[in-house]
This record gives structure tokens, C-alpha cells and sequence, in this order.
């Protein structure tokens, strides 16, 4: 079936942006941190739109999900609506390229779904939608892909008043992986987004928030075990638009020897979005000689009345609270771990108690145990 | 604080700073940049060869280096508009007879001999793109502390710019500290002796006087081991239409155990492009501090860096940058940890108003090796109106577990409680609004020597003055 209507202008968006957009090169200022040539873009691009939804796995609960061309019209409305073919060279490859599917929470209703992505498709697009005041759990499981580097997007559309709990987890390992997570948050739309990482290999995350809305609440939170070997890039952007908007990010990293995390976060408030209340706070655990942790904590701030302050620290597991546990007959290891899970649980607190709190903290921090660190 | 109403002390100000004098000049290079006239600034100063070749290979690598895409606007710079060297008088004045007196009247506006009269050692005041003025107090001569423009430094101690000059700032560090290699004139250099202080601050003046004219000082400062040297630049220029340029490089020696504090406090007219690269190294239990205040210029990108090289070094650095209409300060600090023990400090303090915009732009390495380093940032920016603009763009790259790495910033608008409570003790807004900047940029205005931070506050009551309500 031929793509059409809103899809295929959708598509077309993207192919215009592209040539202007251009393929990232190294030492392109928003790929300094991150090599872009093991995503192997040029492979994709030169290839056809991925036609495959069975790449996703859903489980769904009070939502109604399927291919784009099955979406209704409210639907297709918003297709890049969230995360715009334009926001970068990654988001318009997505968008021209990745197999397309919805999801939809009518209004005042609520819904949980799961998707879990498989090997195949090399790019993905997920355009959730959320109905005034309704209730959304989600949650986005990438295990190990497959030998090629994938390019996933969720796009997520928050309707007014509405409530979105969403979950990314990228555990197990393998290729090189980008997900893009781009939401847009209309009046009163509360999200709350934790991203899980644990992924050994190549993962880059590139998630922005635009609070389109007045008394829009975002917080993203993110907690993450970069293994030796594995580089971890996190951008975030929090973006206000509007009067009385509130955002939060709070990002927490172990990183062993031979890891690499790296922080970038923007906070940007348009002119006229006055009363906006900002936070960022990035921090980075450093468990041995030979990791290493860049944070760039940024800010633009086009409007007088707002709140904004970010905050950035890298350091060390206290070798006196290590000795302490040790004293007392913990293993190095164990105590390491007992440390970093004191370090996420900052994080943790912050879960609303329909997440699996101890799984999550026990996910991050299994990376930690068993591995010798010195 | 003075009590005259603002408007008159703003006539006051235009008479001190707005005012310019006819252009009287004994060489004028032609405008535009090339290998002949780099060539004919070195002959014209009779430079060594090895200073000749210096040049040239730097006027390659500014040729070859593209525009900075990053930071603030630099489109409208035109670097074939530009004299890139004037002298203004054949020789250097040897006392202040000997100075012209179209020259001793511009000083006199800006209050130089007068402060050399009460207290200062040594004045450089750089009129135009060379050192007219120069004056050491004897007692330090006597203790070998050298203090001379930058041009006389060469001739006199080569040895010295033989080992340091262009090694701390390379002409391949980027396209401006090239552009300045090759076209360098003027500038101090000083080189304190081993186990000296100098317990006054040296200060240089510097001024622009002529449309589209480029200054490109080249100040270098060598503190021997366990030395101490304050130096204090300030500028202050008349206001002009055609834009002009100004790229200095500073370079700065701290040997073990020594000490050094550089103070600047630019007020270019608000037509000035400022491009500026100062970096100084420290080595072992050694001390760097940059105080850097910007007030001024259309668009200032500088960004004092310390390399801490030596176990226990240590690099402070302190800004404070104000932005009113059509200005862009892009400033902000660079601490490089190398070494063991080492530690830093960042404080960065910007007011932005009228439609101005500042930025903070900081890097924060730590290399492998540096253990027990500790560094701490803390910016705070204040807008004053809602046309203006803040930014933040720290980066901190960490490759060592031992170190202890922090950040922080804020942003606000002044509190409308602090606003009312002063104004319902009868302190007119704009007024209130200067003493609240005031007490914000307090501590960056506190390092100040005291004839400075004077200046500062006169200035932020004069530019708060219309950017209220």
C-alpha cells in the first residue's frame, strides 16, 4: 500500500530537510562527543522507508495502537507534531525513513501500554497521542538489537490536563543506537520520563520537552550504568514557550573504567514564557581511573521572569564510606554497588509508586556487581 | 555614590569618555592585510628576524583558519577595512614633557596622571597602537622587576621572548591569537624576579582612536619562582560609527610558588569588537587570578584560561559582564586541570538590559593524573527587562576519578520585593535598580582595586538610568 495524505506529506517534510540538514560529520558541533559514523546514516538514507510494524511488540491496555495508515484523522494531525522532521539531521532521517505506528488514549480515559522493540527495522517511530485528561503508563523496551545501528523515535502528543508516566529502557547490548523521544505538552499536560540505560555499546538519546502550554509540568529523570567500553551520550532540551511552565531534569551516571558518559542538557525559554521555573542537575560517578564523564549544562534564556538554575558534578565514590563497608565485611564490589544504588535512589524516590522502583534501581545497578573495578 | 542627578553625570560621562581628538599620526599602515604589510610593521619596528618569520607564519594560519562558527556574531567584521598599525609619534616618551600635548590631554580626561601621582607604580597608557608613556618607579627598577611596552621588551631582554613569547598562546590556538601574532604591536611586558613582590598594581591604559583602526596588544608577564605582580588594565573609548576591532593576546608565565593577578576592566565604545585570548600557565604551588570586567563593546568574546600544570597549582578566575542595547558579552573562563592537587575557581556574575545578551561560555578539564584535583563553577546571571538575554554554555570534560567537579548556575530577573522595599524608602527605581546590580556583581566588584570598582558602580548607575520601566 502506497503511502498517502498526511503520511506522505509527512515524509516529504523530511525529505526537504535532510540536504539542509546534512549528513553529521565528526567534530560537527552537536556530534562532538559522539562518533556519527558507527550509526552508518548514509545507509539508511540511501534506503527505502522501513515498511515494518511487526518490528514493535505491544501489550496494550485501554489504548488503541496500530500502523500509521490505520491512525484516525486527530491522529495524523499531530504526526510530527512532537518531534519534528526539523529538530535535527537523526529526527529527519527517522521521519523519512522509520516504519510508522500510533498510539491513542482517548479523552478522560486511561491506559498502559508496553513496547518492546525487536532486532529487525533499522528505525522506528512510535506517535503517541493522549486525549484531554486522560492517564498514560508507558513503557519502551529495547533489548539487544541486532547487528545493524538503529534510529528509534517516540514522538509523544500531550493533550490538555492530560498525564503521561513513560519509561525507556535500553538494556542488554549491541549495535549502536540513537533514540529520540520529542514531546510537546499542551496546557496543564504533566510527563514524567525516566530513561534507564544500562546498553553496552554505542547509545546516544536525544530528548526534548516543549511546553507549549501554560501550567505544563515536565520531569525527565535519567539513571544510567556506562560499562567499560560502552559511550553513553544523553541531549536533553527543555524547552518553554509558554507562561507558567515547569521543567526538571535530573540525570545520574555511574560510569566504569573505560566508559564514557556524556551529559548535554539545554534549557531554553522563549521570549514571553515568564513565571517558567527551570532545574537541571546532572551528576556523574566516576568509579575507576580510565572513566571518564563530560557534562555541558547549558542555558538561553530569552525572557526577564523566570527561575532557572542547572547544576553539574563529577566525582568519586568516598573511598571512606568504601572503607567503612568494608570493615564490616562487604565485598568491594557489593559495597560499590551499595553506594551507587544510594546514588540513584535520589532519582528513585522521585517515581510515582506505579513504576517497580527496587526493579528499576536493581537493573541499574546490576552492571556494578560482579565486575572488578580495581 | 554621587549625588548629582543621573542626567548630569551622564554629560559628565560624555565629557570623559565620548570625546575624541582630530587623528594626527606620524605612520598609518594601509588598510588591509597582507605579507607586505606584516613585513613593513617589523621592519618599521626593526624586529629580529626570527620575530619577522613569527609573524609571517602566523599571518599563514590566520589565512588558512575559518571564522569561529560558534559564539557571538563576527559577520560584520571586515578585515580589509581595517590600519592594522599606527604610530603615533616617533619616539617613546621618555617623561611627561616629552609626551605631545594632544596626547597628555586625553589622559588627563581619563584621570591618568593623576592616579600615577597618588599611587600607582608604573603607567603604560597606550595611545593608538604604541606605548607613548612609560614610567617605573625606581625602587622596583632597582629590584629587576622589568616593565616596559611590549616592543621595548623585545628589543631589550629577546632572551626572555626567545623562551616564552607565542608559547603560551600559539598562533594555531586560533584565528584571532594568529591574527594578533602577526600584527602584534604595543602591550606590556613583565618579568618579576624571582622572590619579589610588587606590592602596587601595575597599570596600562589603552585607547582607540581612530575609525576602523585595529589594536593588537601583546602582553606577556613572567613571574619567577615565589614572585608576586598585580597588573591592572582598564579601558575606556571614545565613541565612534565605524566599527573597530581590538584582539590582544596575553600570555602569562607563573613559576613555581608564585602568584599573579591580572585585573582588566573593559569599556570599549559600543562599536568595538573585543576577540581576545589570555592564558596564563602555572606551574608547581603556583597562583593565577583573572579578574575580568566587561562592560562595554558591541561584541566581546574572551575567555582567560589557566593551566594548571604543577601540583597544587591553583586558577581563579572572576568575571562580571554587563549587556545593554546591541551588545553581545560572550565571556566567561577556562580552567585546565593537569596536574595533581590542583584546584580552581569560576565566578562568573552577568547583568543583561535594553535587549542586551551575555553569555557564560566555560571549559573545565580534568586530565588523567590530575588526583585530588577540585574545581567548582558558579555563574549567575540577572535580567533586568524582557527583550534582553541570558545564556549558558559550560563544558566539563572529566578522564580522572580522583577529582571533585561542580557547577552550578542561576538565572532570575530583581526580585519585585526588593525593588518595592527600596522604593517605598524613597529610592527612586532606577536607583534601586543599580544598588541591586550592585550588590549582585558585589563579589567580583570587591577584588577590584578601589579607583575601579568606583568606576564600576558610577557605571551601573549611569546605564540603569533608562533601562527601567
Amino acid at each position: 500500500m502506497a503511502e498517502a495524505g498526511p503520511i506522505l506529506s509527512f515524509r516529504r517534510r523530511a525529505e526537504v530537510f535532510l540536504p539542509e540538514a546534512g549528513l553529521p560529520r565528526e567534530g560537527d558541533e552537536s556530534w562532538r562527543y559522539t562518533p556519527p559514523e558507527p550509526f552508518e546514516f548514509e545507509n539508511l538514507l540511501s534506503g527505502e522507508a522501513v515498511r515494518d510494524s511487526a518490528g514493535i511488540e505491544v501489550e496494550a491496555d485501554g489504548v488503541r495502537w496500530g500502523p500509521m495508515e490505520e491512525a484516525p484523522g486527530e491522529v495524523l494531525a499531530e504526526l510530527g507534531g512532537g518531534l519534528g522532521p526539523e529538530a535535527g539531521f537523526a529526527a529527519a532521517l527517522n521521519a523519512a525513513r522509520a516504519s510508522l505506528s500510533f498510539l491513542l488514549l482517548e479523552k478522560g480515559s486511561r491506559g498502559r501500554a508496553v513496547l518492546r522493540r525487536r532486532g529487525s527495522p533499522r528505525a522506528l517511530r512510535v506517535l503517541a497521542v493522549t486525549g484531554e485528561d486522560s492517564e498514560l503508563q508507558l513503557e519502551l523496551v529495547a533489548g539487544g538489537t541486532g547487528r545493524e545501528p538503529c534510529l528509534d523515535g517516540l514522538e509523544l502528543v500531550l493533550g490538555p490536563g492530560s498525564r503521561a508516566v513513560v519509561l525507556s529502557r535500553a538494556r542488554g547490548g549491541g549495535a549502536p543506537r540513537l533514540q529520540l523521544l520529542g514531546c510537546k505538552l499542551a496546557d496543564g499536560a504533566d510527563l514524567l520520563h525516566l530513561s534507564l540505560a544500562t546498553y553496552r555499546g554505542l547509545l546516544r538519546e536525544e530528548t526534548s520537552v516543549r511546553l507549549e502550554g501554560s501550567r505544563g509540568r515536565a520531569l525527565l529523570l535519567g539513571m544510567a550504568h556506562v560499562g567499560g567500553g560502552s559511550h553513553h551520550e544523553s541531549r536533553l532540551l527543555e524547552e518553554h514557550a509558554r507562561a507558567d511552565t515547569v521543567s526538571e531534569v535530573l540525570y545520574k551516571a555511574t560510569v566504569a573504567p573505560g566508559g564514557r558518559s556524556v551529559f548535554h542538557g539545554l534549557i531554553r525559554i522563549e521570549p514571553g514564557a515568564i513565571r517558567s521555573d527551570a532545574f537541571q542537575a546532572a551528576r556523574a560517578l566516576l568509579l575507576a581511573r580510565g572513566a571518564r564523564a563530560d557534562a555541558l549544562p547549558e542555558l538561553e534564556i530569552l525572557a526577564d521572569e523566570v527561575r532557572c538554575t542547572h547544576a553539574a558534578a563529577v566525582g568519586r565514590i568516598d573511598e571512606e564510606t568504601l572503607f567503612y563497608l568494608r570493615t564490616r565485611g562487604v565485598p568491594r564490589d557489593e559495597a560499590v554497588a551499595l553506594v551507587a544504588e544510594g546514588f540513584f535512589r535520589e532519582v528513585a524516590d522521585r517515581l510515582p509508586p506505579s513504576l517497580p522502583r527496587e526493579e528499576l534501581l536493581g537493573q541499574v545497578t546490576a552492571g556494578l556487581r560482579g565486575t572488578a573495578h580495581r | 555614590m554621587s549625588s548629582l542627578p543621573l542626567d548630569l553625570e551622564r554629560t559628565r560621562y560624555a565629557e570623559k569618555y565620548g570625546f575624541r581628538d582630530p587623528e594626527f599620526y606620524v605612520y598609518k599602515a594601509e588598510k588591509g592585510l597582507s605579507r607586505k604589510v606584516v613585513e613593513e610593521i617589523s621592519a618599521m619596528k626593526g624586529e629580529p628576524e626570527w620575530m619577522r618569520r613569527f609573524r609571517l607564519k602566523a599571518l599563514e594560519i590566520f589565512l588558512s583558519k575559518p571564522m569561529p562558527s560558534w559564539g557571538a556574531d563576527l559577520s560584520e567584521i571586515d578585515f580589509s577595512s581595517i590600519t592594522y598599525y599606527i604610530r603615533p609619534t616617533e619616539k617613546q616618551g621618555r617623561s611627561w614633557d616629552e609626551v605631545p600635548e594632544y596626547i597628555k590631554r586625553t589622559f588627563d580626561r581619563l584621570g591618568i596622571p593623576e592616579a600615577e601621582r597618588k599611587y600607582l607604580a608604573g603607567v603604560t597608557a597606550q595611545y593608538e597602537s604604541e606605548v607613548v608613556y612609560h614610567s617605573i618607579k625606581e625602587d622596583l627598577a632597582r629590584r629587576g622587576v622589568v616593565f616596559l611596552d611590549t616592543d621595548t621588551g623585545l628589543k631589550e631582554h629577546e632572551e626572555i621572548f626567545r623562551r616564552y613569547f607565542g608559547k603560551v598562546v600559539p598562533p594555531q590556538d586560533n584565528k584571532f591569537a594568529a591574527l594578533n601574532s602577526a600584527v602584534w604591536s604595543g602591550g606590556s611586558f613583565i618579568y618579576v624576579p624571582a622572590g619579589v613582590h610588587v606590592e602596587i598594581p601595575l597599570q596600562a591604559y589603552f585607547r582607540i582612536n581612530a575609525p576602523a583602526m585595529g589594536q593588537f596588544e601583546r602582553t606577556l608577564i613572567v613571574a619567577e619562582e615565589g614572585s608576586f605582580v598585580h597588573y591592572v588594565e582598564g579601558c575606556t573609548a571614545p565613541v565612534y560609527s565605524a566599527d573597530s576591532l581590538h584582539s590582544a593576546v596575553v600570555e602569562i608565565v607563573v613559576k613555581p610558588g608564585a602568584r599573579v593577578r591580572y585585573t582588566t576592566i573593559q569599556n570599549w565604545s559600543t562599536n568595538v569588537y573585543n576577540l581576545v585570548t589570555k592564558r596564563a600557565v602555572a606551574y608547581e604551588g603556583a597562583t593565577m587570578e583573572w579578574v575580568d570586567g566587561n562592560l562595554g563593546s558591541k561584541v566581546t568574546m574572551k575567555y582567560p584560561s589557566v593551566w594548571l600544570v604543577g601540583k597544587g597549582a591553583k586558577g581563579e578566575i572572576l568575571s562580571v559582564a554587563m549587556a545593554g542595547p546591541g551588545q553581545h558579552q560572550d565571556a566567561g573562563g577556562k580552567v585546565v586541570l593537569a596536574a595533581p592537587e590542583t584546584s580552581g575557581t569560576i565566578v562568573s556574575k552577568s547583568v543583561s538590559y535594553g535587549g542586551g545578551r551575555t553569555s557564560y561560555r566555560g571549559l573545565v578539564r580534568v586530565d588523567p593524573g590530575a588526583e585530588g584535583a577540585k574545581i567548582n563553577v558558579r555563574c549567575d546571571a540577572l535580567i533586568l527587562d524582557p527583550r534582553s538575554r541570558s545564556d549558558t554554555y559550560p563544558v566539563m570534560q572529566i578522564e580522572e576519578e580522583d577529582v571533585s567537579v561542580g557547577h552550578e548556575a542561576t538565572v532570575s530577573k530583581v526580585g519585585e520585593e526588593q525593588l518595592f522595599y527600596l522604593r517605598s524608602r524613597g529610592i527612586p527605581e532606577s536607583e534601586a535598580m543599580a544598588m541591586v546590580v550592585r550588590g549582585f556583581i558585589e563579589p567580583v566588584a570587591k577584588e577590584l582595586p578601589m579607583e575601579y570598582a568606583l568606576e564600576l558602580n558610577r557605571l551601573i548607575s549611569l546605564q540603569m538610568e533608562g533601562s527601567v520601566g
